[in-house]
């Protein structure tokens, strides 16, 4: 009988291909390892970097998933005055990507059962509400998925290719998108 | 008609804004110990000329007399506080039953607030806790007035609060000015009914904040923070350390050139008030210990 994995809490769904030990772990070890180098992602199970222009709002001192504290001097946070506030770059990354009216959307408080999950299967047995990768009414989906993603890599390259222009002194850790 | 002249002489800071009264509000911040004199030598002071008075909940994250407590205590002195909760210290199951056991001691106003984080304080090894922020506080506040709590389960009753939230305009950079109004909109779509702002020191900032607020359609009660200045050495030290306080150049030369402190501090606070009145639906005072100069301040403005 195959394993299927469990992820705890919700409405009993029947079980699909997905769920199957031997496809979700090595799917959920590749999402992971890849936010974790792309964008510091904090394996929240809950993921709304794409409505935060591809900035983790869990790298906040603080976690606010709604929008910044009124603690922001000059960007920078005043918990860690070294670092940037990171709600200062979701709004400097989705102007530029020409998102910004996604953060305008209500987040519910974080759900610590999906800690460590998956957040692909989780949005894919609707769980989780925060995948608004592309937008309805703005094109075809497919061309704006690849849009994103070829606007992601070249900003990368830039960065990797001049450091000196694009990584600035009180730079985040990790780059702004 | 003993009793009924005593509830029409009740401060209220709900009726005050429904009335279309100058609101005020003043704060007060319980102490750190188990002694309650000091706090209610400051109140005689705050007894006829506030509103409602605002009781901080471990301001800048340093231990001290909870705010439930101290809000119970003013509402048996016939005051009406604003009770302070911060989502620094509890999580949601402790922020539900808080609420529940403010609103059976009396209490009905409630300003929802994030709170300062744990490293600012006197406890920096302290775990923060976070579990929810101001705009979901607000939406469980929403929810617990339905008479649900946030997994679901009916309550035996309903509370019902006056709910505020507070916003900071002299955020000095466009990303923080753009996001401070974005999540003031979340919040009064969440159900805040009345703002408190962080302190200003410069009315045209103020005013300029007001009519953005305009052109974005926000109508509900603005109270305007004003802080009294009691020193140049204060006014720089704000500068440095408290977010979204500026104090100009002209204020701290002018508290740095004069041999009567108290005096210029009741100027420049009262100049303040004269030029934000007509933007605001009120103010709300933080003395900082002198209490005392508020009365004459507020008489003059009227």
């Amino acid at each position: 009988m195959n394993k299927y994995t469990e992820i705890k809490k919700f409405e009993p769904k029947p079980k699909k291909f997905f769920h199957l030990l031997g496809v979700y772990r090595p799917l959920y070890w590749l999402e992971e390892n890849l936010k974790k180098c792309l964008f510091d992602c904090r394996s929240c199970g809950q993921c709304i970097l794409s409505t935060t222009g591809f900035v983790c709002p869990m790298r906040c001192p603080k976690t606010l998933r709604n929008g910044p504290c009124g603690g922001t001097e000059n960007d920078m946070c005043e918990v860690n005055p070294e670092k940037k506030c990171v709600w200062s770059e979701i709004y400097y990354s989705n102007k530029d990507l020409k998102r910004l009216d996604l953060i305008r959307y209500f987040q519910i408080p974080v759900n610590r059962e999906l800690e460590e999950t998956s957040s692909i299967v989780n949005w894919l047995d609707i769980r989780i509400d925060g995948m608004h990768l592309a937008i309805p009414g703005k094109g075809n989906m497919i061309a704006q998925l690849f849009r994103l993603a070829f606007y992601i890599m070249k900003i990368r390259w830039r960065k990797f290719v001049h450091p000196g222009r694009y990584w600035h002194k009180h730079e985040s850790h990790y780059m702004d998108v | 008609m003993a009793t009924k002249k005593q509830t029409l002489s009740k401060p209220s800071l709900e009726g005050a804004l429904k009335q279309g009264r100058f609101a005020v509000t003043c704060e007060v911040g319980p102490p750190k110990g188990a002694e309650t004199d000091e706090i209610k030598e400051s109140l005689a002071y705050l007894k006829d000329v506030a509103d409602g008075i605002n009781v901080t909940d471990l301001q800048s994250s340093v231990m001290r007399l909870g705010s439930l407590t101290t809000s119970s205590m003013l509402k048996e002195m016939g005051l009406d506080p604003i009770f302070q909760i911060t989502c620094r210290d509890r999580n949601r199951l402790s922020i539900q039953s808080e609420l529940l056991s403010a609103y059976v001691m009396g209490i009905r106003n409630v300003l929802a607030l994030t709170g300062d984080h744990t490293t600012m304080g006197d406890h920096p090894d302290a775990r923060p806790v976070f579990d929810i922020d101001s705009v979901q506080l607000l939406w469980t506040i929403k929810r617990l007035e339905e008479g649900f709590d946030l997994a679901g389960n009916e309550l035996t009753e309903k509370p019902s609060f006056f709910k505020g939230a507070v916003v900071n305009p002299g955020a000095n950079s466009e990303a923080a000015y753009e996001l401070q109004i974005m999540k003031l909109k979340k919040k009064i779509e969440q159900g805040a009914q009345f703002i408190q702002t962080q302190a200003i020191f410069d009315a045209e900032v103020f005013k300029r904040f007001m009519d953005r607020l305009e052109k974005e359609k926000i109508t509900i009660p603005i109270l305007a923070g004003i802080i009294l200045l009691k020193s140049d050495r204060m006014a720089n030290f704000m500068n440095k350390n408290v977010a979204g306080v500026f104090v100009p150049d002209p204020v701290i030369d002018r508290m740095k050139n004069t041999d009567n402190k108290v005096e210029t501090c009741k100027e420049i606070a009262s100049e303040l008030i004269r030029d934000v009145k007509p933007y605001c639906a009120g103010i709300h005072i933080q003395a900082l210990g002198w209490e005392k100069h508020i009365p004459p301040i507020l008489k003059g403005i009227n």
